[in-house]
């Protein structure tokens, strides 16, 4: 959405629209437009001129330019998956726009024309991924240029950074600078100084003193800083302190970073949670020194004489408490504080939050509030900007919240929605949600190593599924962090390969569900599933006795509440028309597994030899195990096309690529003519 | 027991001590040896524009200190002597460090809580950069040139964890950035950023 002083531009997602509208004083908004784009619109910016505005469609892949006099398109480009973000430069002549699954940016020149597009390489967080996957990226879902539009601000998750959930990488700021079109960020250059002898034997005296200090960076390890957001889903610049504001969609936050630094995720100013006070510390507590282990991090916990204002640490553990093993507490009297820690279960109250998944972000105009929507409880979040200090405590701990409608939604998948979108359930997700992988219950367009446990050797019991841990990596090389990257060159194979898969219109059918069809219905993959989040042994997720409830909302959310991709609701062409013939002849059998009736599956599990591309694309080392057991359940087909790669360890790149080397493991295909598999591939982009 | 996650980073922890060792002992002999501790008088100035009072970070950044820029390259290395240092314009700082200047060379002194745990370039050239400690303070100076074209991030890690695992953490990130035809250096300096 964007607004002016005439106008409110509002992009709709299906059908894809731009609605322009005016204030009126007795009406409120008055459509004034509407203004066909390509379906699932999503971002929408506006050139200084306001003569024309930009929009992105997020399924479709396009960005348009809108004349806001005529009120059309004047021209729409093919951009890769997942256009999100779109920003114009101030002088008008070059716009960016961001994409969800990819590291790249698409820089638009030529507004005032017909447009062109230009892919821009954008390093991923340059300073901290690790050397095998430097460019797995995901969430890009906004960019934000500071006023003089030299520097272009892209929050986002680099999965290759080296984070305190190793698994899922690391929340990120990365800076293009718009000049040249480079990182801010760039490596290091030289080597640092060494010591002398007697500096060597001080440092060598651990714990005695701090001694002489040099470069220890070593091998590709990092210092590894908290997460500062999780699912970046927002963020505005805030000129009057040159600094971003991020809505942290998984933890309920915003945070206020430094945008004046190179790193601005790791310059956190400010944090202003958004999930009220769940927590308080026991009274009489006056100053308290928690070391905890509820994400690596330490915390501060100040009080005035257990009555006063709760310093802004305590809300940031709350916030950051998102393994779920909360911190219970008990202090000793006097400075320095002496704590007992003990680890409790976590607290039952699923989804509690004033602000769900805060997914809008707008300034005033003095830039000294901020409104916040928070998507899964259907409501704005008004956030005081001014110093602490400033501040009345009621303000500092809960926001004011203004409810915008009643949930529409049951209140067991209402429930879902929030937990979907919720990083810090400690039951369920482990730090990161459903929703960090699948965006809008679209797939991340990632491949992951799927590390599996001593249970998951024992694959012939069909009831014994393993909870299993997964590894970000989008291009196959073996990482494991924290060791493995640390030794370059000493490959090792472990774990198999996943893609992520879409859900959104995929999770009607009763089951069975998993990549080997052995959750029998929904809940049960949800529980399954649920491990994949964390690296918590697996009876902690599995067995874990308040998840049931949470699996059934979650299931009730994933059915209900979720929205599948706009569909383009016209005739097939010719040539889809001869793919459709293709794919029912019974000499290629792809409906044979891939039924139409039944949304293109027939659920049954199948053999499936594995992929040449395994060996062309994965180098002269292999670096996952090979699959043990081939037995694949059949995927549905629906929505296929906008879901590349392909295959379960996302070897084939595009449709085409999959039917041209399928070499009949799936159906036959190598009797097909050039033009029948264009077409076939035609038309399952239909599907 | 300890968790899945937790043994990989005890894991990662004996790792990085190993190669921390390793990478102390590649470093016998090499330059900047015997630098001498910065004089207290130096420390006991940088209580202008670079020091910070009160609580939080400040979030209304100083201009840029176009004095810096006016001095033109003195030398390849750092200074021994650090008399007559002056504050130095830090456009975000932070209560936990300290800034000074001497013609184009700036001393950061952080003090974060905690046992420092190493120090690293992130980003930027190494050239003249030189970690020391800061015995009356209590912590480190980072010290570096500023010169055109800079874009360097230096990271102080402290040991934190409990009972039986010792982690590091990100306690401080100073960031000084450059760009050609910029006026000044912008240093920022982002204290414990959890």
């Amino acid at each position: 959405m964007v607004v002016d002083a005439e106008r409110v531009l509002v992009t709709v997602r299906d059908p894809g629209l731009v609605l322009v509208m005016r204030p009126d004083a007795a009406a409120g908004l008055v459509e004034t437009a509407r203004i066909p784009v390509a379906a699932d619109a999503f971002g929408i910016a506006l050139t200084p001129d306001r003569a024309r505005a930009l929009v992105t469609s997020a399924w479709t892949h396009t960005v348009s330019a809108v004349d806001l006099a005529a009120n059309k398109v004047v021209f729409s480009l093919d951009v890769p998956r997942e256009p999100r973000g779109v920003v114009v430069s101030p002088d008008g002549k070059r716009a960016y726009v961001t994409h969800l699954t990819l590291p790249e940016l698409t820089r638009m020149d030529d507004l005032n024309g017909a447009g062109r597009v230009t892919k821009v390489p954008f390093a991923v967080a340059p300073l901290r991924s690790r050397e095998a996957a430097p460019e797995a990226a995901t969430l890009a879902y906004t960019g934000v240029l500071s006023p003089d539009g030299a520097r272009l601000f892209v929050p986002r998750r680099a999965l290759s950074g080296d984070g305190k959930r190793p698994w899922a990488g690391q929340p990120v700021v990365d800076v293009l600078l718009t000049g040249d079109d480079s990182s801010l960020a760039q490596p290091p250059t030289g080597r640092l100084p060494g010591y002398t002898t007697k500096e060597l034997e001080e440092a060598r005296t651990f714990g005695t003193g701090r001694g002489p200090f040099a470069d220890l960076t070593f091998g590709g390890g990092f210092p590894i800083a908290s997460e500062a957001f999780i699912q970046p889903r927002a963020a505005v610049y805030r000129s009057s302190t040159r600094t971003l504001l991020v809505a942290s969609e998984g933890t309920d936050a915003v945070v206020e970073l430094d945008a004046l630094a190179i790193e601005p995720g790791a310059h956190v100013l400010r944090r202003h949670p958004l999930r009220g006070r769940t927590w308080s510390p026991k009274a009489g507590l006056e100053r308290a020194l928690v070391i905890g282990r509820v994400d690596g991090s330490l915390y501060r916990i100040e009080t005035e004489d257990g009555q006063g204002p709760l310093a802004r640490d305590e809300t940031g553990l709350l916030n950051n408490a998102s393994s779920g093993i909360l911190i219970g507490i008990e202090r000793r009297k006097s400075p320095p504080a002496e704590m007992v820690i003990r680890q409790v279960m976590p607290d039952d109250s699923p989804g509690e939050t004033m602000c769900g998944a805060p997914t809008g972000l707008a300034l005033s105009v003095d830039e000294r509030t901020a409104w916040v929507l928070c998507r899964t409880t259907l409501g704005v979040a008004e956030i005081s900007l001014e110093p602490d200090k400033d501040l009345a405590r009621a303000q500092r701990i809960s926001p004011r919240v203004l409810k915008l409608e009643d949930d529409p939604l049951p209140a067991e998948a209402a429930l879902g929605r929030r937990l979907y979108f919720n990083a810090s359930d400690g039951t369920l997700s482990g730090g990161f949600a459903c929703a960090g992988c699948h965006p809008e219950g679209r797939d991340d367009g990632h491949v992951w190593q799927e590390l599996t446990d001593s249970q998951d050797e024992e694959r012939n019991d069909p009831k014994s599924e393993p909870c299993a841990t997964y590894l970000a990596t989008p291009t196959l090389p073996f990482f494991f962090p924290f060791v493995g990257t640390n030794f370059v060159g000493t490959p090792m194979q472990y774990g198999y390969t996943r893609q992520t898969p879409m859900l959104a219109g995929l999770l009607a059918a009763k089951g069975p569900f998993g990549w080997k069809g052995r959750s029998p219905d929904l809940p049960s993959r949800v529980m399954r599933g649920s491990s994949l989040h964390g690296w918590n042994l697996p009876e902690q997720f599995c067995g874990a006795s308040n998840m049931k409830a949470r699996a059934l909302a979650l299931a009730a959310f994933a059915r209900a509440g979720l929205f599948n991709p706009p569909r383009d609701e016209r005739p097939l062409t010719a040539e889809e028309e001869r793919g459709k013939a293709v794919f029912a002849d019974s000499k290629t059998g792809c409906q044979t597994c891939h039924v139409p009736a039944t949304g293109y599956t027939d659920r049954s599990v199948v053999p499936f030899a594995e992929s040449p591309l395994v060996f062309e694309k994965s180098g002269p080392v292999k670096r996952y195990e090979p699959e043990k057991d081939r037995m694949f359940k059949t995927p549905s087909l629906l929505f296929v096309g906008g879901t590349a790669p392909y295959f379960h360890d996302g070897t084939a790149a595009t449709l085409e690529e999959l039917i041209d080397k399928n070499r009949d493991r799936m159906g036959k295909t190598s009797h097909l003519s050039a033009d029948d598999k264009k077409a076939l591939a035609a038309f399952l982009r239909t599907l | 027991m300890m968790s899945k996650e937790e043994g990989l980073r005890s894991m990662k922890l004996r790792a990085r001590w190993v190669a921390v060792v390793g990478a102390l002992g590649l470093g016998i002999g090499t330059a900047w040896a015997g630098a001498p501790d910065v004089p207290a008088g130096a420390t006991a100035s940088a209580s202008g524009p670079g020091a910070v009072s009160g609580s939080g970070a400040a979030l209304v950044p100083s201009a840029p200190d176009t004095a810096s820029a006016a001095a033109p390259p003195q030398s390849k290395t750092p200074p021994v002597s650090w008399e007559g240092a002056v504050p130095l314009e830090v456009a975000r700082p932070s209560e936990m460090c300290k800034a000074v200047r001497l013609g184009e060379w700036a001393r950061v002194t952080c003090s974060p809580p905690g046992f420092i745990m190493d120090i690293r370039l992130m980003a930027g050239s190494a050239d003249g950069v030189l970690f020391r400690e800061a015995k009356a303070e209590g912590g480190a100076h980072l010290i570096f040139p500023m010169r055109e074209g800079d874009r360097r991030e230096i990271c102080v890690s402290v040991q934190t964890g409990s009972g039986y695992t010792v982690e590091e953490d990100l306690a401080v990130v100073v960031s000084e950035v450059w760009l050609p035809g910029e006026p000044a250096p912008t240093i920022a300096i982002a204290g414990n950023p959890r």
